[in-house]
């Protein structure tokens, strides 16, 4: 029996072990109290509450306000943990010492993604949750559905952008180039999508209008929200509620099909 | 995990609390500096002109609604007169629409101190203060009186008059008025936030510490 558990056991501290030192090359003091004070400073600052329906509660999360600086920092945080931290690794060649500990290439990958990408999420999770219990307990009960799909939507482009960047710097083996293209990307999504968003509401191209909700949902929902109470004016396809949700879940999917990929090419070009 | 690496999660946990403490540090002073703003002049630029509202006059205490929420009427009004204590306040409840309350406090001749109202405060306080003037008789008149009870809970008078708790005694609606005051310049209740920031800044120092302490021992005991 022992001699069963035993590899299992080692397999299980090799992965922490990993993870422990991605965790110390990505998050060293004082980065990671940096992004918090930022997380909960961003959120204080910029998040307004209204009392109201749905609506306010997806706005507390998804709107302007809880998107600027929060996102902001959360791609920054994203980037250079991905970009930087991982093409370095290939770039210096440390990668190939990471991959001599007994483990899985897939685990190993999964490792680096708990690390860059995840931690981050989690603090700006926290900064998020924690403070609308706090300043608004009745409210974030009450409405925890709602605020909840405007968290999630809110994560989309950053989540989007991180998968892009994770298969550009496996493709690249560097991370100048990724890091780039990951901040172009976001605000690529943000400028362009507003634009594309404004001239398919404008011009009547509906498919145009279709593809932005489908890349970004905060257009769908903003749609569907300002359409329940009679603020739209354009000539704008307005989706219903579940096929908001449906966009969104959409969305999340390709983001983690993009990352799945990631995987793959992590593992092929690794053993190459 | 060996005890070295988890002496330094203990430490890094020590010191990311003690970062977010910062945040609501600075966040609370801010508020702070934003009410004692609002109390230092006591004067709001509304639509109409400026008006002063003087919040410490309005106490906590149980309020009875003289006329009941009538939803045939187009004005959905709430008449409030407080019974329970002998103090110079009135507090009239409108009801614009079915989910939200509005809320004014006024004096005893019924001109309004305060509004802690949702969406459409300085027209509406001004429209209701010349309404009440002009027609509180015909107001009262027209209602009849319901006894459902409305139970303001507390005022905090830091930030008086962006936080009140109002309760409907019918359980029709509840409201909690916390939330305006984010809209207007006040991101958290100082008191809240400095007792946020006493409790993460005095937890986080400890696992600091206790973090260097381990990595002290751990050092210490290395062959």
């Amino acid at each position: 029996m022992s001699s069963q558990g035993e590899p299992k056991k080692r397999r299980g501290s090799a992965f922490t072990e990993l993870l422990s030192i991605f965790l110390h090359l990505d998050h060293r003091l004082p980065v990671l109290e940096a992004s918090a004070f930022l997380f909960f400073s961003g959120v204080l600052l910029f998040s307004s509450v209204s009392n109201g329906g749905a609506s306010s509660a997806f706005s507390y999360m998804a709107g302007p306000g809880g998107l600027s600086l929060t996102s902001l920092i959360l791609v920054v945080l994203i980037l250079k943990n991905l970009a930087s931290g991982w093409g370095n690794d290939f770039e210096k060649g440390t990668m190939q010492t990471f991959l001599t500990y007994p483990l899985s290439r897939g685990k190993a990958f999964l490792a680096r993604l708990v690390s860059s990408l995840f931690v981050p999420l989690g603090l700006m999770t926290l900064a998020q949750f924690s403070v609308i219990f706090l300043i608004a307990p009745g409210f974030a009960l009450a409405r925890f559905g709602s605020l909840l799909l405007g968290f999630l939507t809110s994560l989309t482009t950053p989540l989007l952008v991180a998968a892009l960047v994770v298969l550009a710097v496996l493709w690249a083996k560097s991370g100048g180039v990724p890091f780039a293209l990951g901040l172009v990307a976001y605000f690529m999504m943000l400028i362009f999508l507003a634009f594309l968003f404004s001239v398919g509401s404008s011009g009547g191209y509906h498919y145009v209008v279709w593809a932005v909700f489908f890349l970004n949902p905060v257009y769908a929902f903003s749609s569907y929200f300002n359409n329940q109470t009679g603020m739209f004016g354009y000539n704008t396809p307005v989706p219903t509620y579940a096929q908001a949700v449906e966009l969104l879940a959409a969305n999340l999917l390709l983001s983690l099909a993009l990352l799945a990929v990631g995987a793959l090419l992590f593992v092929k070009r690794t053993e190459a | 995990m060996d005890k070295g690496s988890r002496a330094t999660l203990v430490f890094r946990v020590g010191t990311l609390l003690v970062a977010i403490a910062l945040a609501f540090g600075l966040i609370s002073c801010m508020s702070s500096l934003t009410v004692s703003g609002y109390h230092a002049n006591q004067c709001y630029d509304y639509y109409f002109g400026p008006y002063c509202a003087n919040v410490d006059e309005v106490p906590a205490g149980t309020y009875t609604v003289l006329a009941s929420w009538n939803p045939a009427s187009p004005q959905q009004m709430y008449f409030l007169n407080m019974t329970s204590t002998p103090v110079g306040a009135k507090v009239y409840l409108l009801n614009t629409n079915q989910t939200a309350f509005n809320v004014w406090i006024a004096n005893r001749s019924g001109l309004p101190l305060a509004s802690i109202s949702y969406g459409y405060g300085p027209q509406r306080l001004a429209w209701f203060a010349d309404y009440m003037a002009s027609h509180r008789q015909e107001v009262a008149s027209q209602y009849d009186v319901s006894g459902a009870n409305v139970i303001v809970k507390y005022f905090v008078p830091d930030v008086e008059p962006l936080m009140a708790v109002v309760t409907n005694g019918n359980a029709q609606s509840s409201l909690n008025l916390t939330y305006f005051a984010t809209n207007v310049g006040v991101m958290i209740n100082p008191s809240l936030g400095f007792r946020a920031t006493a409790c993460l800044a005095a937890s986080g120092a400890v696992l600091a510490v206790f973090g260097l302490v381990l990595k002290r021992r751990g050092a210490e005991t290395k062959p």
